[in-house]
């Protein structure tokens, strides 16, 4: 993988891929990744990985993208897929409301996970345009929101992309964008924001481990 | 249909044996009712309700009448257990498909050494229910030392595991569950269910159209539903019970040695709500690797590679699309019967298999991952090294070296326990400082009224409301990390959780055989107490 020599200056990004069970997160991923198209992919547990290199700019980078399992309980794995995540793609069904309906959710469980970074949010299946119940009005429209309630101080914005992985439309488009709203905001902030406390069975007393930078007064332990 | 003609070779002298078999031949009482449909016409009437829920849905009101079903004895056209790599397609994958061909005729030598081996030594032993615990123990001492053979696989997995017995004390116990209770309907277990039936094995001929796979599938996930209430959809069941179907292509069978799985092989709580066995493990493994595998955890540290994130895929579906088909087999035959304890009796269980598989292929990978350069590179890597992992008996060699016993299994979970516990507090507690920012953001700077504890809310989202041409849908309920509750609504259009015993009693309906409860990570005191205990299996009386 690491055979052809590249300059020093190569971003690695991670990116991570949340959304409900069956929303078409694997094919986006392997739709980007492959340019390929399976209309029966495996449910996903855990997480699957891919990488892929792009050039941003004049800048390559090395994408390596996380596509996450879609059942809630899932979510209580994620600190390890979301440590140290760049950025965020929120998919959503448009043929299933309740999938759109649980896009504030997922994004909340990224917030809280990694920090409020980058996220764009993805209406996938457009290509069942028939059976659509979540007009493309709405979902701009929570983005809007989103983006005006954010921090004054954070510029970045969310975007919102229609895309349909069986046909390819607007894939790339949208993994583009995430790629290049997370290497600005690297840009702006060198340091890295350190990850959350690690845990480790050695602790003497693992009854506090973590305690030290628990900030919450919700722990009564 | 009787498609086990390999089996029947072997069992040659096994009179008692087969005539106590749940399986063989047609269900009687089945036949009593109605003929058996040929696979054919299972196939037209199963195949309106693929993919759509079942039709009662829409008519809800009071307490339904379960859904019914066609339970039935057909079997699927083709011995799937005996055909070459279990009927699944070839990888798609160049490496794996030459690995393939290099060891084919190595490990086709294997096989007919093994089928040798065995045939002087379980000709005239009874099998199945009928094994006698002297007979056990001579089978265990055969499969450790030679392996478990391809055409003996099903019936050894049975009979070693002690499955065999619990299949005949509950006969019929899958379709009286669903003859009586039915699919689960409209709940979010149901709708994944269904969703998960198309994404299991989609390449794989007995899950397509003209099979009865998912037919099969379907009914023993939901019979797992019945029997856990407290865990129950969790993914990764539907891949550890459609690959036993490929073997067994018998929903009895199929149920009673997943929930072995479930019950023996792994923590009862290993996949509930916040998956909090799986957590446990996960950091099990990671203290594993520092003991056992320095050199590895050297190179995960220094490059940056989290063992936290390969866990979950290898462990809760037990490797399933890990390795190739032909290796995760003999994967099972060491978690099921070939690491467990040398006893008498029929249930032995090893509970550190799947980590020392794991453990097995670091081990494996070892020189590789030492030279990666970064985490990326090391998950390409272990994922290309796992898919074309043919070589099954070193792998099982290397898990040998690195057993774990029981009382450090034990020892290292009560270690990690605490910590998890803690980590999901944590979580909980940023979740609500969270969401109450957010809320005071939008509701300006009135707080929310404070439910109780006992009644878990629904949000609602505040943007949701606020945005006028979409439906109001309750986001998520914020019941984590207790017992699943039932969603109820008032006649005002109020919806409400039931507190968690009521909702045990409704969900499992009119339930009158006795359902296993686990213990939750939030019984405070039952991390101060030694292993969980299992509560004696009862003989689940269907009939009763």
């Amino acid at each position: 993988m690491s055979s052809n020599p590249t300059p020093a200056k190569k971003q690695l990004l991670k990116i991570i891929i949340l959304g409900d069970s069956g929303v078409g997160k694997t094919s986006l991923m392997h739709q980007f990744v492959s340019k390929k198209f399976d209309s029966r992919y495996k449910a996903t547990i855990g997480a699957d990985f891919l990488t892929k290199e792009l050039t941003v700019g004049d800048q390559v980078v090395s994408l390596q993208i996380w596509d996450t399992a879609g059942q809630e309980r899932f979510q209580s794995l994620g600190s390890a897929f979301y440590r140290g995540a760049d950025a965020c793609v929120l998919v959503y069904d448009v043929t299933v409301q309740e999938s759109f309906a649980h896009v504030g959710s997922w994004m909340e469980e990224f917030s809280i996970q990694a920090g409020r970074r980058d996220s764009v949010l993805i209406g996938n299946k457009t290509d069942l345009e028939d059976r659509r119940q979540v007009p493309t009005r709405t979902a701009q429209m929570w983005c809007d929101k989103q983006n005006a309630e954010g921090d004054k101080n954070d510029k970045t914005e969310m975007k919102y992309f229609e895309t349909s992985a069986r046909e390819n439309t607007g894939v790339e488009e949208a993994f583009m964008a995430v790629a290049a709203a997370a290497l600005a905001r690297k840009a702006s902030q060198p340091a890295p924001v350190p990850p959350p406390s690690t845990v480790n069975l050695n602790q003497n007393q693992p009854g506090n481990a973590g305690g030290s930078n628990n900030t919450n007064s919700g722990c009564s332990c | 249909m009787n498609r086990d003609p390999n089996t029947d070779s072997f069992l040659h002298h096994d009179t008692e044996g087969r005539e106590r078999s749940v399986l063989t031949n047609e269900n009687p009482l089945l036949d009593r009712q109605e003929p058996p449909p040929t696979p054919t016409e299972v196939v037209e009437e199963a195949s309106p309700t693929v993919g759509t829920p079942p039709a009662q849905e829409s008519v809800l009101p009071t307490p339904q009448r379960p859904t019914p079903y066609p339970v039935t004895s057909a079997s699927s056209r083709v011995d799937w257990s005996a055909a070459p790599r279990l009927g699944f397609p070839p990888s798609n994958k160049e490496h794996v498909r030459e690995a393939e061909l290099r060891y084919r005729s190595i490990l086709q030598a294997q096989e007919e050494k093994r089928e040798q081996q065995w045939q002087s030594v379980c000709r005239g032993i009874p099998l199945l229910a009928s094994c006698s615990p002297a007979n056990i123990r001579h089978l265990r001492q055969a499969v450790r030392r030679w392996g478990v053979p391809g055409p003996l696989r099903n019936v050894l997995w049975l009979t070693l595991t002690g499955v065999a017995v619990k299949i005949d004390e509950n006969e019929y116990f899958c379709r009286t569950v669903l003859l009586r209770h039915g699919y689960v309907v409209d709940n979010l277990y149901a709708k994944a269910i269904e969703v998960d039936l198309q994404r299991t094995f989609p390449g794989h001929p007995y899950f397509s159209d003209s099979d009865i796979g998912i037919y099969k599938l379907r009914n023993v996930l939901h019979v797992l539903y019945w029997r856990y209430p407290l865990l129950s959809y969790c993914q990764s069941f539907n891949f550890i019970t459609a690959f036993l179907l490929v073997l067994f292509d018998d929903e009895e069978r199929a149920f009673w040695t997943s929930c072995y799985m479930i019950e023996e092989l792994l923590p009862n709580d290993y996949y509930d709500e916040n998956l909090f066995g799986a957590k446990v493990d996960q950091l099990v493994f990671e203290q594993l690797v520092k003991e056992k595998l320095p050199a590895v955890d050297r190179a995960c540290d220094r490059i940056g590679l989290d063992l936290k994130t390969l866990t979950p895929n290898w462990c809760m579906s037990l490797y399933v699309n890990t390795f190739p088909v032909q290796t995760t087999l003999r994967v099972w035959d060491y978690m099921l019967v070939e690491a467990a304890s040398n006893g008498t009796q029929c249930v032995s269980r090893k509970m550190s298999a799947h980590l020392e598989i794991g453990l097995a292929v670091l081990k494996g990978s070892e020189a590789q991952l030492c030279q990666c350069e970064e985490a990326g590179e090391a998950h390409v890597l272990l994922a290309n090294y796992t898919a074309a992992l043919f070589d099954a008996e070193k792998l099982l060699q290397s898990a040998k070296s690195f057993a774990v016993s029981e009382e450090d299994l034990h020892q290292l979970r009560r270690q990690a326990k605490p910590i998890v516990i803690e980590e999901i507090r944590q979580r909980e507690a940023r979740r609500q400082d969270f969401q109450e920012r957010q809320i005071r953001k939008a509701c300006g700077s009135v707080p929310p009224p404070v439910p109780s504890q006992e009644e878990a809310r629904i949000v609602v989202d505040p943007l949701m409301q606020e945005l006028g041409d979409c439906t109001v849908t309750p986001i998520k309920t914020e019941h984590r990390g207790t017992s699943p509750s039932i969603l109820k609504t008032t006649p005002a259009g109020e919806a409400y959780l039931l507190p968690p015993d009521e909702a045990g009693a409704t969900a499992s309906g009119d339930f009158s055989f006795p359902v296993r409860r686990f213990r939750r990570f939030n019984d405070e005191d039952s991390f101060n107490e030694e292993p969980i205990e299992m509560e004696e299996m009862n003989h689940y009386n269907a009939e009763e």
